[in-house]
Protein backbone atom coordinates (compact mmCIF):
# COMPACT_ATOMS: atom_id res chain seq x y z
CA UNK A 1 0.00 0.00 0.00
CA UNK A 2 2.53 2.06 0.58
CA UNK A 3 4.61 1.80 -2.11
CA UNK A 4 1.09 2.51 -4.47
CA UNK A 5 0.48 5.78 -1.92
CA UNK A 6 4.16 6.62 -3.29
CA UNK A 7 3.48 6.24 -7.29
CA UNK A 8 0.40 8.28 -6.41
CA UNK A 9 2.61 11.25 -4.52
CA UNK A 10 5.28 10.71 -6.92
CA UNK A 11 2.66 11.37 -10.06
CA UNK A 12 1.09 14.28 -8.21
CA UNK A 13 4.58 15.87 -7.99
CA UNK A 14 5.22 14.92 -12.05
CA UNK A 15 1.88 17.14 -12.53
CA UNK A 16 3.32 20.21 -10.41
CA UNK A 17 6.17 19.98 -11.98
CA UNK A 18 4.87 19.55 -15.94
CA UNK A 19 2.61 21.89 -15.26
CA UNK A 20 5.14 24.54 -14.13
CA UNK A 21 7.27 23.79 -16.93
CA UNK A 22 4.52 24.59 -19.40
CA UNK A 23 3.35 27.42 -17.71
CA UNK A 24 7.54 28.86 -18.21
CA UNK A 25 8.17 27.31 -21.90
CA UNK A 26 4.90 27.00 -23.55
CA UNK A 27 2.00 28.70 -21.48
CA UNK A 28 0.53 31.99 -22.87
CA UNK A 29 2.49 34.38 -20.38
CA UNK A 30 1.47 37.84 -18.78
CA UNK A 31 3.28 41.28 -18.53
CA UNK A 32 3.01 43.08 -14.87
CA UNK A 33 3.28 46.76 -14.74
CA UNK A 34 0.79 49.43 -16.18
CA UNK A 35 -0.45 49.05 -19.59
CA UNK A 36 -2.66 50.84 -22.22
CA UNK A 37 -4.37 49.11 -24.73
CA UNK A 38 -7.19 49.53 -27.35
CA UNK A 39 -10.68 47.66 -27.65
CA UNK A 40 -12.63 48.10 -30.51
CA UNK A 41 -15.86 45.99 -30.48
CA UNK A 42 -17.89 45.86 -33.72
CA UNK A 43 -21.29 44.00 -34.03
CA UNK A 44 -21.74 44.92 -37.77
CA UNK A 45 -25.59 44.23 -37.94
CA UNK A 46 -26.36 46.29 -34.82
CA UNK A 47 -24.11 48.92 -36.50
CA UNK A 48 -22.03 48.87 -33.02
CA UNK A 49 -18.51 50.06 -33.48
CA UNK A 50 -17.36 51.38 -30.44
CA UNK A 51 -13.30 51.85 -29.59
CA UNK A 52 -12.15 51.79 -25.73
CA UNK A 53 -8.80 53.23 -24.49
CA UNK A 54 -7.92 51.24 -21.07
CA UNK A 55 -4.85 51.79 -18.80
CA UNK A 56 -4.77 48.48 -17.14
CA UNK A 57 -2.12 46.71 -14.74
CA UNK A 58 -3.54 42.98 -15.29
CA UNK A 59 -1.71 40.65 -17.24
CA UNK A 60 -4.66 38.76 -19.08
CA UNK A 61 -7.12 39.88 -21.62
CA UNK A 62 -9.83 38.24 -19.89
CA UNK A 63 -8.56 40.07 -16.57
CA UNK A 64 -9.61 43.82 -18.60
CA UNK A 65 -12.40 42.27 -19.53
CA UNK A 66 -13.95 41.32 -16.02
CA UNK A 67 -12.85 44.73 -15.16
CA UNK A 68 -14.52 46.77 -17.30
CA UNK A 69 -17.47 44.13 -17.48
CA UNK A 70 -19.44 47.32 -17.00
CA UNK A 71 -18.22 49.76 -19.25
CA UNK A 72 -18.38 47.21 -22.02
CA UNK A 73 -21.85 45.92 -20.85
CA UNK A 74 -20.47 42.45 -20.86
CA UNK A 75 -21.54 39.15 -20.10
CA UNK A 76 -19.70 36.20 -20.07
CA UNK A 77 -19.41 32.74 -18.95
CA UNK A 78 -16.57 32.46 -17.32
CA UNK A 79 -16.54 28.31 -16.53
CA UNK A 80 -16.73 27.02 -19.80
CA UNK A 81 -14.62 24.31 -20.67
CA UNK A 82 -12.81 26.72 -23.15
CA UNK A 83 -12.39 29.43 -20.53
CA UNK A 84 -13.78 32.71 -20.51
CA UNK A 85 -16.51 32.89 -23.01
CA UNK A 86 -18.32 36.14 -24.13
CA UNK A 87 -21.56 35.60 -24.52
CA UNK A 88 -22.50 39.71 -24.87
CA UNK A 89 -21.31 42.68 -25.08
CA UNK A 90 -22.47 46.36 -25.32
CA UNK A 91 -25.89 45.19 -24.70
CA UNK A 92 -25.62 42.89 -27.54
CA UNK A 93 -25.81 38.98 -26.70
CA UNK A 94 -24.74 36.37 -28.78
CA UNK A 95 -26.90 33.57 -30.66
CA UNK A 96 -24.70 31.06 -29.25
CA UNK A 97 -26.23 27.92 -31.91
CA UNK A 98 -24.86 30.73 -35.18
CA UNK A 99 -22.21 33.43 -33.89
CA UNK A 100 -19.84 34.19 -31.57
CA UNK A 101 -17.17 36.93 -30.62
CA UNK A 102 -14.31 36.64 -32.82
CA UNK A 103 -11.08 38.06 -30.09
CA UNK A 104 -8.32 39.78 -32.85
CA UNK A 105 -5.32 40.69 -31.79
CA UNK A 106 -3.28 43.98 -33.28
CA UNK A 107 -4.88 42.47 -36.79
CA UNK A 108 -4.53 39.06 -36.55
CA UNK A 109 -6.69 36.70 -34.72
CA UNK A 110 -5.84 35.68 -31.26
CA UNK A 111 -4.32 32.53 -30.46
CA UNK A 112 -6.05 31.96 -27.23
CA UNK A 113 -9.78 32.08 -25.39
CA UNK A 114 -9.81 35.92 -23.90
CA UNK A 115 -8.34 34.14 -20.62
CA UNK A 116 -5.44 32.92 -22.41
CA UNK A 117 -4.12 36.04 -24.15
CA UNK A 118 -1.28 38.43 -21.94
CA UNK A 119 -2.22 42.20 -22.30
CA UNK A 120 1.06 44.12 -23.68
CA UNK A 121 1.05 47.94 -23.76
CA UNK A 122 0.26 48.77 -26.74
CA UNK A 123 -2.12 46.16 -28.20
CA UNK A 124 -4.88 46.51 -29.99
CA UNK A 125 -7.77 44.50 -29.54
CA UNK A 126 -10.73 43.62 -31.40
CA UNK A 127 -14.45 41.59 -30.45
CA UNK A 128 -16.18 41.29 -33.13
CA UNK A 129 -19.36 38.73 -33.48
CA UNK A 130 -19.18 36.53 -36.16
CA UNK A 131 -21.19 33.79 -37.84
CA UNK A 132 -19.54 30.09 -37.36
CA UNK A 133 -19.31 29.70 -41.25
CA UNK A 134 -16.94 32.68 -41.45
CA UNK A 135 -14.98 30.70 -38.77
CA UNK A 136 -14.24 27.50 -40.38
CA UNK A 137 -14.09 28.63 -43.77
CA UNK A 138 -10.38 27.95 -45.08
CA UNK A 139 -10.70 29.68 -48.03
CA UNK A 140 -11.40 32.92 -46.41
CA UNK A 141 -7.23 34.17 -46.73
CA UNK A 142 -7.62 33.31 -50.32
CA UNK A 143 -10.59 35.24 -51.08
CA UNK A 144 -9.68 38.32 -49.94
CA UNK A 145 -6.07 38.13 -52.32
CA UNK A 146 -5.90 40.70 -54.78
CA UNK A 147 -5.02 38.98 -57.87
CA UNK A 148 -4.03 40.26 -61.53
CA UNK A 149 -5.52 38.05 -64.18
CA UNK A 150 -5.64 38.05 -68.11
CA UNK A 151 -8.55 37.14 -69.77
CA UNK A 152 -8.78 36.98 -73.66
CA UNK A 153 -11.71 36.55 -75.67
CA UNK A 154 -11.42 35.10 -79.35
CA UNK A 155 -14.21 34.46 -82.08
CA UNK A 156 -12.54 34.31 -85.11
CA UNK A 157 -15.40 34.33 -87.21
CA UNK A 158 -15.86 37.78 -86.14
CA UNK A 159 -12.69 38.93 -86.28
CA UNK A 160 -12.92 39.39 -82.24
CA UNK A 161 -9.83 39.22 -80.18
CA UNK A 162 -9.71 41.02 -77.42
CA UNK A 163 -7.90 41.22 -74.29
CA UNK A 164 -8.61 42.22 -70.38
CA UNK A 165 -6.60 42.44 -67.65
CA UNK A 166 -8.60 42.33 -64.48
CA UNK A 167 -7.55 42.99 -60.48
CA UNK A 168 -9.50 40.89 -58.98
CA UNK A 169 -10.41 39.19 -54.93
CA UNK A 170 -12.68 36.46 -56.47
CA UNK A 171 -11.83 33.03 -56.21
CA UNK A 172 -13.29 31.33 -59.09
CA UNK A 173 -13.49 32.15 -62.55
CA UNK A 174 -17.03 32.03 -63.55
CA UNK A 175 -17.13 34.86 -60.71
CA UNK A 176 -14.64 36.71 -62.49
CA UNK A 177 -16.86 36.92 -65.43
CA UNK A 178 -19.95 37.56 -63.61
CA UNK A 179 -17.97 40.69 -61.89
CA UNK A 180 -16.99 42.20 -64.53
CA UNK A 181 -19.90 40.78 -66.85
CA UNK A 182 -20.50 44.74 -67.95
CA UNK A 183 -17.10 45.00 -69.47
CA UNK A 184 -17.35 41.40 -71.04
CA UNK A 185 -20.36 42.53 -72.66
CA UNK A 186 -21.38 38.66 -71.24
CA UNK A 187 -24.37 36.66 -71.21
CA UNK A 188 -24.62 33.73 -68.99
CA UNK A 189 -27.04 31.29 -67.46
CA UNK A 190 -26.35 28.89 -64.35
CA UNK A 191 -26.78 25.12 -65.63
CA UNK A 192 -26.40 21.92 -63.55
CA UNK A 193 -22.91 22.15 -64.93
CA UNK A 194 -21.79 25.91 -63.83
CA UNK A 195 -21.71 29.08 -65.12
CA UNK A 196 -22.61 28.83 -69.37
CA UNK A 197 -21.71 31.82 -71.10
CA UNK A 198 -23.98 32.55 -74.15
CA UNK A 199 -23.36 35.59 -75.11
CA UNK A 200 -19.87 37.68 -75.21
CA UNK A 201 -18.47 40.57 -76.64
CA UNK A 202 -21.74 41.11 -78.37
CA UNK A 203 -21.32 37.51 -80.32
CA UNK A 204 -24.45 35.32 -79.02
CA UNK A 205 -23.93 31.67 -79.45
CA UNK A 206 -25.48 29.13 -81.24
CA UNK A 207 -25.08 26.42 -78.50
CA UNK A 208 -26.13 23.96 -81.36
CA UNK A 209 -23.19 23.81 -83.23
CA UNK A 210 -20.42 26.26 -81.27
CA UNK A 211 -19.31 26.32 -78.05
CA UNK A 212 -16.44 28.45 -75.87
CA UNK A 213 -13.29 26.69 -75.50
CA UNK A 214 -11.35 27.54 -72.32
CA UNK A 215 -7.37 27.89 -72.24
CA UNK A 216 -5.72 28.10 -68.74
CA UNK A 217 -2.04 29.60 -69.59
CA UNK A 218 -2.47 28.05 -73.07
CA UNK A 219 -3.73 24.76 -71.92
CA UNK A 220 -7.48 23.44 -72.19
CA UNK A 221 -9.44 23.30 -69.58
CA UNK A 222 -10.19 20.29 -67.71
CA UNK A 223 -13.40 22.03 -65.78
CA UNK A 224 -15.64 24.84 -66.68
CA UNK A 225 -15.56 28.23 -65.39
CA UNK A 226 -17.24 28.30 -62.24
CA UNK A 227 -14.52 25.15 -61.93
CA UNK A 228 -11.57 26.94 -62.32
CA UNK A 229 -9.67 28.51 -59.47
CA UNK A 230 -7.85 31.50 -60.27
CA UNK A 231 -4.39 32.06 -59.36
CA UNK A 232 -2.17 35.40 -59.83
CA UNK A 233 -0.70 35.95 -63.15
CA UNK A 234 -3.16 33.35 -64.74
CA UNK A 235 -3.73 33.41 -68.73
CA UNK A 236 -7.24 32.45 -69.75
CA UNK A 237 -8.57 32.46 -72.97
CA UNK A 238 -12.43 31.62 -74.01
CA UNK A 239 -11.84 30.81 -77.99
CA UNK A 240 -14.97 29.69 -80.05
CA UNK A 241 -14.92 26.72 -81.46
CA UNK A 242 -17.78 24.50 -83.54
CA UNK A 243 -18.54 20.87 -82.18
CA UNK A 244 -16.92 18.38 -84.21
CA UNK A 245 -19.74 16.43 -86.26
CA UNK A 246 -19.83 13.06 -84.49
CA UNK A 247 -21.53 10.69 -86.71
CA UNK A 248 -22.86 12.50 -89.60
CA UNK A 249 -19.00 12.42 -91.45
CA UNK A 250 -20.95 13.06 -94.83
CA UNK A 251 -22.38 16.42 -93.38
CA UNK A 252 -18.25 17.07 -93.11
CA UNK A 253 -17.64 16.61 -96.41
CA UNK A 254 -20.44 18.86 -97.53
CA UNK A 255 -19.11 21.48 -95.83
CA UNK A 256 -15.66 21.70 -97.31
CA UNK A 257 -17.57 20.55 -101.07
CA UNK A 258 -17.39 23.99 -103.02
CA UNK A 259 -20.76 25.05 -102.97
CA UNK A 260 -22.81 27.75 -105.94
CA UNK A 261 -24.75 30.40 -104.34
CA UNK A 262 -26.70 33.36 -106.01
CA UNK A 263 -25.88 36.83 -104.32
CA UNK A 264 -27.93 39.82 -105.63
CA UNK A 265 -27.62 43.55 -104.35
CA UNK A 266 -29.88 45.88 -104.97
CA UNK A 267 -29.46 49.60 -104.48
CA UNK A 268 -32.89 50.99 -105.29
CA UNK A 269 -31.86 54.99 -105.40
CA UNK A 270 -29.02 54.53 -107.55
CA UNK A 271 -30.52 52.14 -109.68
CA UNK A 272 -28.12 49.21 -108.65
CA UNK A 273 -29.45 45.79 -109.06
CA UNK A 274 -26.46 42.98 -109.73
CA UNK A 275 -26.33 39.42 -109.49
CA UNK A 276 -23.27 37.50 -109.27
CA UNK A 277 -22.56 33.69 -108.91
CA UNK A 278 -20.13 32.79 -106.38
CA UNK A 279 -18.27 29.08 -105.85
CA UNK A 280 -17.40 29.08 -102.90
CA UNK A 281 -15.96 26.63 -99.74
CA UNK A 282 -16.83 29.01 -96.90
CA UNK A 283 -19.05 28.07 -94.55
CA UNK A 284 -21.00 31.87 -93.74
CA UNK A 285 -22.19 34.70 -96.06
CA UNK A 286 -19.69 37.01 -94.33
CA UNK A 287 -16.65 34.73 -95.16
CA UNK A 288 -17.79 34.57 -98.44
CA UNK A 289 -18.31 38.56 -99.15
CA UNK A 290 -14.89 38.91 -97.43
CA UNK A 291 -13.12 36.72 -100.16
CA UNK A 292 -15.27 38.39 -103.01
CA UNK A 293 -15.17 41.90 -101.82
CA UNK A 294 -12.83 43.20 -104.76
CA UNK A 295 -15.86 41.86 -106.97
CA UNK A 296 -18.30 43.49 -105.01
CA UNK A 297 -16.23 46.67 -104.32
CA UNK A 298 -16.79 46.00 -100.88
CA UNK A 299 -16.44 48.09 -97.55
CA UNK A 300 -16.83 46.47 -93.96
CA UNK A 301 -16.32 46.76 -90.50
CA UNK A 302 -16.29 44.24 -87.77
CA UNK A 303 -18.94 44.93 -84.89
CA UNK A 304 -19.98 43.52 -82.24
CA UNK A 305 -23.06 42.34 -84.31
CA UNK A 306 -20.78 40.97 -86.84
CA UNK A 307 -19.98 42.15 -90.22
CA UNK A 308 -21.47 45.07 -90.99
CA UNK A 309 -21.38 46.76 -94.44
CA UNK A 310 -19.90 50.40 -95.20
CA UNK A 311 -19.84 49.99 -98.88
CA UNK A 312 -20.92 47.89 -101.89
CA UNK A 313 -20.85 48.16 -105.73
CA UNK A 314 -19.14 51.72 -105.03
CA UNK A 315 -22.49 52.77 -102.65
CA UNK A 316 -21.48 54.58 -99.53
CA UNK A 317 -24.28 53.43 -97.05
CA UNK A 318 -25.44 56.37 -94.55
CA UNK A 319 -25.36 54.15 -91.39
CA UNK A 320 -27.73 56.93 -89.60
CA UNK A 321 -30.96 56.55 -92.24
CA UNK A 322 -30.61 53.33 -94.34
CA UNK A 323 -29.44 49.77 -93.90
CA UNK A 324 -29.01 46.47 -96.46
CA UNK A 325 -31.70 43.92 -95.87
CA UNK A 326 -30.48 40.69 -96.04
CA UNK A 327 -33.19 38.06 -97.80
CA UNK A 328 -32.38 34.29 -97.52
CA UNK A 329 -33.98 32.75 -100.53
CA UNK A 330 -36.65 35.10 -100.61
CA UNK A 331 -36.91 34.99 -97.15
CA UNK A 332 -35.95 37.74 -94.29
CA UNK A 333 -32.40 36.37 -92.73
CA UNK A 334 -33.12 35.86 -89.05
CA UNK A 335 -29.40 36.84 -88.49
CA UNK A 336 -26.94 38.95 -89.83
CA UNK A 337 -24.32 37.84 -92.64
CA UNK A 338 -21.46 36.45 -89.95
CA UNK A 339 -24.65 33.74 -88.66
CA UNK A 340 -26.17 32.92 -92.39
CA UNK A 341 -24.87 29.07 -92.93
CA UNK A 342 -24.05 29.12 -96.51
CA UNK A 343 -26.14 26.04 -98.39
CA UNK A 344 -25.39 25.04 -101.77
CA UNK A 345 -27.86 26.71 -104.53
CA UNK A 346 -28.68 29.49 -101.58
CA UNK A 347 -30.46 32.88 -103.40
CA UNK A 348 -28.81 35.89 -101.03
CA UNK A 349 -30.10 39.55 -101.50
CA UNK A 350 -28.69 42.43 -99.81
CA UNK A 351 -31.58 45.38 -100.16
CA UNK A 352 -30.70 48.80 -99.68
CA UNK A 353 -33.92 50.15 -97.42
CA UNK A 354 -34.78 52.90 -95.23
CA UNK A 355 -34.85 52.43 -91.37
CA UNK B 1 -36.53 -18.54 -21.18
CA UNK B 2 -32.76 -20.56 -21.60
CA UNK B 3 -30.80 -17.39 -21.59
CA UNK B 4 -27.88 -19.87 -23.64
CA UNK B 5 -30.00 -19.72 -26.94
CA UNK B 6 -27.97 -18.53 -29.39
CA UNK B 7 -29.90 -15.04 -30.94
CA UNK B 8 -26.78 -13.58 -33.52
CA UNK B 9 -23.71 -14.00 -34.64
CA UNK B 10 -22.99 -16.59 -31.66
CA UNK B 11 -24.43 -14.05 -29.31
CA UNK B 12 -26.27 -15.09 -26.28
CA UNK B 13 -28.73 -13.40 -25.00
CA UNK B 14 -27.55 -12.66 -21.80
CA UNK B 15 -24.33 -10.73 -23.67
CA UNK B 16 -27.08 -8.59 -25.66
CA UNK B 17 -28.34 -7.42 -21.84
CA UNK B 18 -24.55 -7.56 -20.13
CA UNK B 19 -23.46 -5.34 -23.23
CA UNK B 20 -25.99 -3.09 -23.36
CA UNK B 21 -25.55 -2.20 -19.32
CA UNK B 22 -22.14 -1.99 -19.26
CA UNK B 23 -22.24 0.36 -22.39
CA UNK B 24 -25.14 2.23 -19.52
CA UNK B 25 -22.47 1.69 -16.87
CA UNK B 26 -19.70 3.87 -19.10
CA UNK B 27 -22.36 6.25 -19.99
CA UNK B 28 -23.58 6.74 -16.29
CA UNK B 29 -19.88 6.97 -15.17
CA UNK B 30 -18.60 9.63 -17.60
CA UNK B 31 -21.69 12.07 -16.68
CA UNK B 32 -20.71 11.33 -12.92
CA UNK B 33 -17.52 13.02 -13.17
CA UNK B 34 -17.93 15.32 -15.96
CA UNK B 35 -17.86 18.18 -13.58
CA UNK B 36 -14.04 17.91 -13.17
CA UNK B 37 -12.48 18.25 -16.14
CA UNK B 38 -10.25 15.41 -17.49
CA UNK B 39 -11.12 12.97 -15.07
CA UNK B 40 -13.05 10.09 -15.58
CA UNK B 41 -13.70 6.55 -15.14
CA UNK B 42 -14.52 5.29 -18.76
CA UNK B 43 -10.86 4.48 -19.56
CA UNK B 44 -10.48 2.24 -16.30
CA UNK B 45 -14.41 1.11 -17.11
CA UNK B 46 -13.19 -0.48 -20.30
CA UNK B 47 -9.81 -1.77 -18.92
CA UNK B 48 -11.64 -3.78 -16.74
CA UNK B 49 -14.66 -4.69 -18.96
CA UNK B 50 -11.68 -5.93 -21.62
CA UNK B 51 -9.38 -8.00 -18.63
CA UNK B 52 -12.66 -9.43 -17.53
CA UNK B 53 -14.85 -9.68 -20.57
CA UNK B 54 -12.13 -10.19 -23.47
CA UNK B 55 -12.00 -7.86 -26.46
CA UNK B 56 -14.78 -8.59 -28.16
CA UNK B 57 -17.82 -7.61 -25.96
CA UNK B 58 -15.85 -4.84 -24.55
CA UNK B 59 -15.50 -3.54 -28.51
CA UNK B 60 -19.27 -4.03 -29.24
CA UNK B 61 -19.71 -1.68 -25.60
CA UNK B 62 -17.46 0.98 -27.26
CA UNK B 63 -18.99 0.86 -30.40
CA UNK B 64 -22.49 1.82 -27.89
CA UNK B 65 -21.00 3.99 -26.26
CA UNK B 66 -19.48 6.11 -28.66
CA UNK B 67 -22.94 6.41 -30.51
CA UNK B 68 -24.71 7.04 -27.17
CA UNK B 69 -22.60 10.12 -26.76
CA UNK B 70 -23.83 11.23 -30.73
CA UNK B 71 -27.25 10.94 -28.90
CA UNK B 72 -26.18 13.30 -25.80
CA UNK B 73 -24.01 15.47 -27.69
CA UNK B 74 -24.59 15.69 -31.36
CA UNK B 75 -22.78 14.77 -34.56
CA UNK B 76 -19.33 16.21 -34.50
CA UNK B 77 -15.45 15.24 -35.43
CA UNK B 78 -14.61 14.36 -31.82
CA UNK B 79 -17.34 11.74 -31.51
CA UNK B 80 -16.04 10.22 -34.79
CA UNK B 81 -12.58 9.86 -32.87
CA UNK B 82 -14.59 7.93 -30.48
CA UNK B 83 -15.38 5.05 -32.71
CA UNK B 84 -11.24 4.83 -32.61
CA UNK B 85 -9.70 5.83 -29.45
CA UNK B 86 -11.40 3.69 -27.40
CA UNK B 87 -11.47 0.32 -29.27
CA UNK B 88 -7.14 1.61 -29.18
CA UNK B 89 -7.37 1.37 -25.95
CA UNK B 90 -9.50 -1.94 -25.71
CA UNK B 91 -6.73 -3.60 -28.27
CA UNK B 92 -3.91 -2.61 -26.67
CA UNK B 93 -5.08 -3.93 -23.07
CA UNK B 94 -6.03 -7.11 -24.71
CA UNK B 95 -2.88 -7.40 -25.81
CA UNK B 96 -0.83 -6.76 -22.58
CA UNK B 97 -3.56 -8.51 -20.41
CA UNK B 98 -1.54 -11.94 -20.52
CA UNK B 99 1.73 -9.85 -20.31
CA UNK B 100 1.37 -7.75 -17.69
CA UNK B 101 0.29 -8.97 -14.05
CA UNK B 102 0.13 -6.42 -11.64
CA UNK B 103 -1.96 -3.51 -11.41
CA UNK B 104 0.72 -1.18 -11.84
CA UNK B 105 1.07 -1.98 -15.12
CA UNK B 106 -2.45 -1.29 -16.29
CA UNK B 107 -2.01 2.25 -14.48
CA UNK B 108 0.71 3.18 -16.55
CA UNK B 109 -1.03 1.96 -20.02
CA UNK B 110 -4.21 4.35 -18.50
CA UNK B 111 -1.58 6.78 -17.56
CA UNK B 112 -0.27 7.02 -21.11
CA UNK B 113 -3.62 6.78 -22.51
CA UNK B 114 -4.72 10.24 -21.21
CA UNK B 115 -1.35 11.67 -21.77
CA UNK B 116 -2.04 11.34 -25.05
CA UNK B 117 -5.75 11.33 -25.56
CA UNK B 118 -5.00 15.62 -26.13
CA UNK B 119 -2.64 14.34 -29.02
CA UNK B 120 -5.02 11.43 -30.44
CA UNK B 121 -7.84 14.11 -31.21
CA UNK B 122 -5.22 17.16 -32.21
CA UNK B 123 -3.85 14.27 -34.88
CA UNK B 124 -7.56 12.90 -35.75
CA UNK B 125 -9.05 16.87 -36.09
CA UNK B 126 -5.99 17.72 -38.11
CA UNK B 127 -7.62 15.37 -41.09
CA UNK B 128 -10.40 18.06 -41.31
CA UNK B 129 -9.10 21.20 -40.04
CA UNK B 130 -5.93 20.99 -41.07
CA UNK B 131 -2.33 20.62 -39.16
CA UNK B 132 -1.96 24.24 -37.61
CA UNK B 133 -5.48 23.40 -36.15
CA UNK B 134 -4.58 20.25 -34.57
CA UNK B 135 -0.94 21.71 -33.45
CA UNK B 136 -2.80 24.80 -31.64
CA UNK B 137 -5.54 22.21 -29.98
CA UNK B 138 -2.95 19.39 -28.60
CA UNK B 139 -0.77 22.49 -27.03
CA UNK B 140 -3.69 24.56 -25.64
CA UNK B 141 -5.00 21.02 -23.90
CA UNK B 142 -1.73 19.85 -22.88
CA UNK B 143 -2.11 21.33 -19.47
CA UNK B 144 -5.50 19.40 -19.63
CA UNK B 145 -3.55 15.77 -21.03
CA UNK B 146 -1.15 15.89 -18.04
CA UNK B 147 -4.41 15.73 -15.39
CA UNK B 148 -6.03 13.05 -17.52
CA UNK B 149 -3.09 11.38 -17.71
CA UNK B 150 -2.09 11.57 -13.93
CA UNK B 151 -5.91 11.23 -12.58
CA UNK B 152 -6.09 7.57 -14.78
CA UNK B 153 -3.00 6.47 -13.45
CA UNK B 154 -4.33 7.24 -9.54
CA UNK B 155 -8.09 5.90 -10.57
CA UNK B 156 -6.44 2.95 -12.02
CA UNK B 157 -3.39 1.93 -9.27
CA UNK B 158 -6.54 2.14 -6.63
CA UNK B 159 -9.71 0.79 -8.42
CA UNK B 160 -8.52 -1.06 -11.06
CA UNK B 161 -7.59 -4.39 -9.03
CA UNK B 162 -10.80 -4.28 -6.64
CA UNK B 163 -13.26 -3.92 -9.80
CA UNK B 164 -11.93 -6.44 -11.56
CA UNK B 165 -12.00 -8.99 -8.71
CA UNK B 166 -15.98 -8.26 -8.04
CA UNK B 167 -16.88 -8.27 -11.52
CA UNK B 168 -15.06 -11.44 -12.48
CA UNK B 169 -16.65 -12.75 -9.28
CA UNK B 170 -20.01 -11.49 -10.61
CA UNK B 171 -19.30 -13.20 -13.90
CA UNK B 172 -18.43 -16.03 -12.46
CA UNK B 173 -21.49 -16.52 -10.40
CA UNK B 174 -24.37 -15.24 -13.35
CA UNK B 175 -22.68 -15.58 -16.41
CA UNK B 176 -22.95 -18.96 -18.20
CA UNK B 177 -20.26 -19.63 -20.64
Amino acid sequence: MNKKILSIIGVIAAVIILGALYNTYLGPSGVEGEKEVSLQVIVDKENINEEFTFQTDHEFFGELLEEEQETLKLSYDEHSTLGMMITGALGYEVDSSSEYFHILVNGEDAEYGASGIPLIDGDEYVLELRGFGEMDDPDEGEEAEDKEVTFRVTIEKENIAEEFTFQTEQEYLSQLIEEEGETLEAEYEDTDFGLSITEILGYELDASTEYLHILVNGEDAETGVSGIEMIDGDEYELELRSFAPMDDEEDEGEVSDTMEVTFIVTIDTEDIAEEFTFQTEQAYVSEMIEDEAEVLELEYEMTDFGMSITEILGYEMNSDGEYLHILVNGEDAETGLSGIEIKDGDIYELQRRDF
Amino acid sequence: MNSNVETFNGMKVQDLVLISILSASLTAGKLALSFVPNVEVVSLLFMVYTVALGVKRTLLISVIFATTEIFLYGFSTWVLGYYLIWPILILATGVLKGKVKSEYGFAIISGIFGLSFGFFFAVFESFFYGIAYGMAYWARGIPLDILHGASNYIIAIILFNPLVKIFSSQLKQYYIR
